[in-house]
């Protein structure tokens, strides 16, 4: 019975994960013409679906918490490994594809990137709160709840955290290509998960992982 | 468990209903969009052309709008010159940064929209590479839609996607002259998009099996 209930609460989590955008997607354009003021009508949005996703998983959250409090070193030296290895794993991968495919771009750089130029602090606080959140619940507390197998849940959930990071849009090499890096990072944060068995771990990594990018913005590169 | 799932579905309600009302209100507000536009002049012209090994290029420079048709030197080109294409064939194109009529702003919601009218209609003797510089309207980085007016058929056609804007500048293939229109994100009352819902709905369904399978396989063991 413990399983059934975990699986309609990861089900649940993961289609409301794609529809609210979706949702959101087809009239937040309409309402407004100014991307600010769009930008924080999805921000109020998914910052609800995500007080939501944490009623959900309420008690395990506060039993991560209790758990990194008492012994904090071990999930923030797990964190910092794996933030390593992410960084060095995704210099790799890039260069090896740029080697193969000379023309690459990731997909949605270019849309990022001028988000962040229009509208830098919103995207601060939704790329470094909202996002980070959220999708460590639903890609990685979801699937671990459910997936027993410690590699599957890692291949799996990693393969579909990289899909849905191109935005779903598959028509050419370039968007496969762009998979390749965002599945291995979907990974390497599934591993840390798994390492600590806490949700705060790859939620660290990701975070160092946002600052690292955030120096990298901030200096111009 | 009840508790979640009731706050669950309270939650869903809410945003179907939210994008029920939004739709209604958007197509109102679509009927009465005013955008005002900028033709840019078509005189004073300034037509350069450079020859290569392998292609013809006409740079014109129209006021403030920069743009070059570049054609492959192959069979279909030498044929289209003996006949004095050069001649016969009207290369110039206006721009215009946002929906300019009623009719196109009812037929797609976007609101980037860079619409590109050819003077020449119709066929063109080979396939043209267009380079237009779109520095005002979009950043680089940004990748591109490019769509075509089917006016006959009173209907947008999907013609190309990952348009990347490099050093202000895109390019595009044609292959008939008529009214086309670059936009950052799909279009979705276009006809031929890329399949992407049908991506999201594959990943969906996978990901529901796989959760549901795995659950099964633990309450077995």
């Amino acid at each position: 019975m413990e399983n059934i209930n975990k699986l309609i609460k990861g089900i649940s989590v993961f289609l409301l994960y794609i529809l609210v955008p979706y949702v959101l997607n087809m009239f937040l354009p309409s309402i407004t013409e100014s991307t600010v003021i769009e930008l924080l009508y999805r921000f109020i949005f998914m910052f609800l679906l995500l007080l939501l996703f944490v009623l959900i998983y309420k008690d395990d959250i506060i039993r991560d918490i209790k758990a990194f409090k008492e012994k904090p070193s071990r999930v923030i030296k797990t964190s910092i490994i794996y933030f390593l290895c992410l960084i060095g794993g995704i210099m790799v991968i890039s260069s090896l594809i740029y080697l193969v495919y000379p023309d690459f771009s990731y997909t949605n750089s270019g849309l990022i990137d001028s988000l962040f130029e229009e509208n830098f602090f919103i995207m601060i606080i939704y790329v470094f709160f909202l996002t980070l959140f959220t999708e460590q619940i639903v890609f990685r507390k979801v699937f671990r709840d459910i997936i027993k197998n410690k590699y599957f849940f890692i291949i799996f959930s990693g393969l579909i955290y990289g899909i849905f990071q191109i935005g779903y849009v598959v028509s050419d090499v370039n968007d496969l290509l762009t998979v390749i890096p965002f599945a291995y990072a979907g990974m390497i944060l599934s591993s840390s998960m798994e390492k600590t068995d806490n949700i705060i771990t790859p939620c660290l990594v990701y975070m160092f992982y946002d600052l690292f990018l955030l120096s990298g913005i901030l200096m111009g590169i | 468990m009840k508790k979640n799932l009731n706050l669950l579905i309270t939650f869903l309600l809410i945003i179907i209903s939210i994008g029920v009302l939004v739709s209604k209100v958007s197509s109102s507000i679509e009927e009465n969009k005013d955008v005002k536009t900028k033709v840019l002049s078509k005189t004073n012209d300034n037509f350069t052309k450079t020859e290569t090994e392998n292609e013809v290029i006409y740079e014109i420079i129209d006021d403030d709008l920069t743009y070059s048709w570049t054609f492959d030197k192959n069979d279909d080109l030498k044929n289209a010159l003996k006949d004095n294409m050069e001649i016969d064939m009207d290369l110039k194109l206006d721009i215009v940064p946002n929906i300019q009529d009623d009719y196109l702003s009812s037929m797609v919601s976007n609101d980037d929209l860079l619409v590109i009218k050819f003077s020449h209609h119709g066929e063109i003797p080979t396939k043209a590479k267009i380079t237009l510089d779109v520095n005002d309207k979009y950043k680089n980085g940004e990748r591109l839609y490019l769509y075509y007016l089917n006016e006959e058929e009173e209907q947008i056609e999907y013609i190309d996607k990952g348009l990347e804007v490099k050093n202000g500048k895109v390019e595009f293939t044609i292959e008939h002259c008529s009214n086309y229109f670059l936009t950052g994100s799909i279009v979705q009352e276009a006809v031929n998009n890329p399949k992407n819902i049908n991506l999201i709905i594959i990943v969906m369904v996978v990901v529901i099996i796989v959760l549901i399978a795995s659950t099964l396989f633990q309450n077995k063991k």
